[in-house]
């Protein structure tokens, strides 16, 4: 009885164990973990810089593969959520430059306004579209590492590898764009 | 140089004020930076402003409620199609369309795919029936401060006259007081400043001979023409031509966005021809570009000139304008006069 219990659960636990030799549970827990913990900000965050959902979805499950890839080559790479936002930024920013060439046809706030489901259509949520649709990546990036995701300017800044100061005074030109934005809606 | 350089610095620290890092020096040191650097002020806002800006982002944040699920990412990765596959395929999409489209137009005589347009139409619809919920706007309210004010009573019919008996030892000399008709009614909440508080106000006080019929032909000719009038006095204090809604004072977009309030009380020299030649400040608000706003508009109105004896004279207009912010209408505040 004991016997077949044991083997039934060798049986079922054979991928792990294939993991275990191979090294790959280590990796794949921890991105695992990773996912748990902070796919929804980290999706939220890449949906505001780029504004498409679909396309924020499959720029987090990259982020989470690279960091995947990452864990393989170096296993003891401690990889926080500076790191996975800082992923998370040079892939938005580099897809907003290509996007660049087609942004000329969605200047009007109603295709900002596709961006966000029914529920999230707040005069702020839009407002905050909009002006990110304006900003240059750099400034978007500034503004939504330290008001959206909450970091530090010198947490943004080392994710982004600037200074603080460049930082704020990023910081305070997306303001300046987000302003014009909102006295537009008045 | 230094002055981009300076400029840099405040755009630091105004990021550093709204991102709540800054220091009390630093507050400092922008405030005093602004209270005197007016293109600064109009484009990165005051203290609020900078506030209030930053707040819309979290206010954004954390009215999402879009909780995606990525499910495996290792295994379901190889399933989904790369971001550059995906632009493709849209940009290619999205040119084709326009491409139709061009064709459509282009081609009237062709009628046009009936799956596509429904397609159109369906989704102008599904957008139109959703429409966005805007939150009500702030606005900035202006009270023309009928009670604080100074004023002449404009017409003879909303005055009385009464002349004083005049007493046994100087029967030649009578006082007209001109007393309002209703005491002045506080129509603004009483926590607007007074500034002054008129009970009545003397218009005119003449010197002239008893009225007794001996001596009728010593009436001075303003007593005759007041006499001929009814009884009317005929000095007016200066006044804006087109009543007191006359002056509207625009305060600039910063007014709003700051929450500027308060009162503002002024002075316009007034000449003799009704063009106002002067605009003196004598309450200000506490925000420069209130006070500004103010004596602008009351420089653009024109007035009907002091009169005294019927002749016109220079004179002074005196007013005030109290701003508040009201953010929405049903806040038992009075409605505002214009």
């Amino acid at each position: 009885m004991g016997e077949s219990v044991r083997y039934q659960q060798k049986g079922t636990l054979s991928m792990e164990q294939v993991y275990l030799v191979t090294g790959m549970t280590a990796a794949q827990s921890r991105v695992e973990a990773l996912v748990r913990e902070h796919q929804t900000k980290l999706a939220r965050y890449i949906r505001r810089m780029v504004g498409d959902a679909d396309v924020a979805l499959d720029i987090t499950q990259d982020v989470f593969f690279s960091a995947y890839r990452t864990l393989q080559r170096e296993p003891e790479r401690p990889l926080t959520a500076g790191w996975l936002y800082k992923t998370a930024t040079n892939t938005a920013i580099s897809f907003l430059r290509r996007k660049k060439i087609l942004r000329f046809m969605s200047l009007d706030r109603e295709h900002d306004v596709r961006a966000l489901r029914i529920d999230e259509r707040s005069a702020a949520s839009i407002d905050l579209q909009a002006a990110m649709r304006r900003l240059p990546a750099e400034q978007a990036a500034a503004i939504m590492l330290t008001s959206y995701a909450g970091y530090s300017s010198q947490e943004a800044a080392a994710i982004l590898g600037t200074s603080a100061d460049a930082i704020r005074q990023r910081v305070c030109r997306a303001l300046k764009t987000l302003r014009a934005v909102m006295m537009e809606s008045v | 140089m230094k002055g981009s350089s300076l400029h840099k610095e405040i755009e630091a620290l105004a990021g550093a004020i709204a991102l709540g890092e800054a220091t009390d020096a630093d507050r400092r040191a922008y405030r005093e930076h602004i209270a005197h650097c007016a293109p600064c002020l109009s484009e990165l806002g005051g203290e609020h402003e900078l506030a209030r800006t930053s707040a819309l982002v979290a206010e954004a944040r954390d009215g999402e409620v879009w909780n995606p699920q990525l499910g495996n990412v290792l295994r379901s990765r190889s399933r989904r199609l790369s971001p550059v596959v995906r632009f493709a395929a849209a940009f290619a999409i999205t040119f084709g369309l326009a491409a139709a489209a061009l064709h459509y137009i282009a081609a009237p005589a062709h009628t046009a795919p009936a799956t596509e347009v429904s397609y159109v139409s369906l989704d102008a619809v599904k957008q139109s029936a959703v429409p966005a919920a805007r939150q009500p706007q702030r606005r900035l309210e202006v009270y023309h401060n009928v009670v604080q004010i100074a004023r002449a009573p404009l017409g003879a019919s909303e005055t009385r006259a009464v002349v004083r008996q005049p007493s046994a030892k100087t029967p030649e000399i009578a006082a007209v007081t001109v007393y309002p008709a209703t005491a002045p009614r506080s129509k603004t909440p009483a926590s607007v400043p007074v500034w002054r508080d008129p009970v009545w106000r003397t218009v005119a006080r003449m010197t002239t001979t008893s009225v007794s019929e001996t001596s009728p032909q010593r009436f001075s000719s303003a007593e005759m023409l007041q006499l001929r009038s009814g009884g009317r006095s005929l000095t007016n204090e200066a006044s804006p031509i087109g009543g007191e809604t006359a002056i509207n004072p625009q305060p600039p977009m910063i007014a709003y966005a700051e929450g500027a309030e308060g009162t503002t009380a002024f002075e316009v020299l007034i000449d003799e021809r009704g063009m106002p030649t002067k605009c003196v400040i004598t309450k200000p608000a506490g925000y420069r570009f209130l006070d500004e706003a103010v004596c602008k508009a009351a420089m653009k109105a024109r007035y009907t000139p002091k009169t005294l004896d019927g002749r016109a004279v220079p004179g002074l207009y005196r007013d005030a304008f109290t701003f508040r912010v009201s953010s929405n209408e049903s806040d038992g505040l009075p409605k505002p006069i214009h």
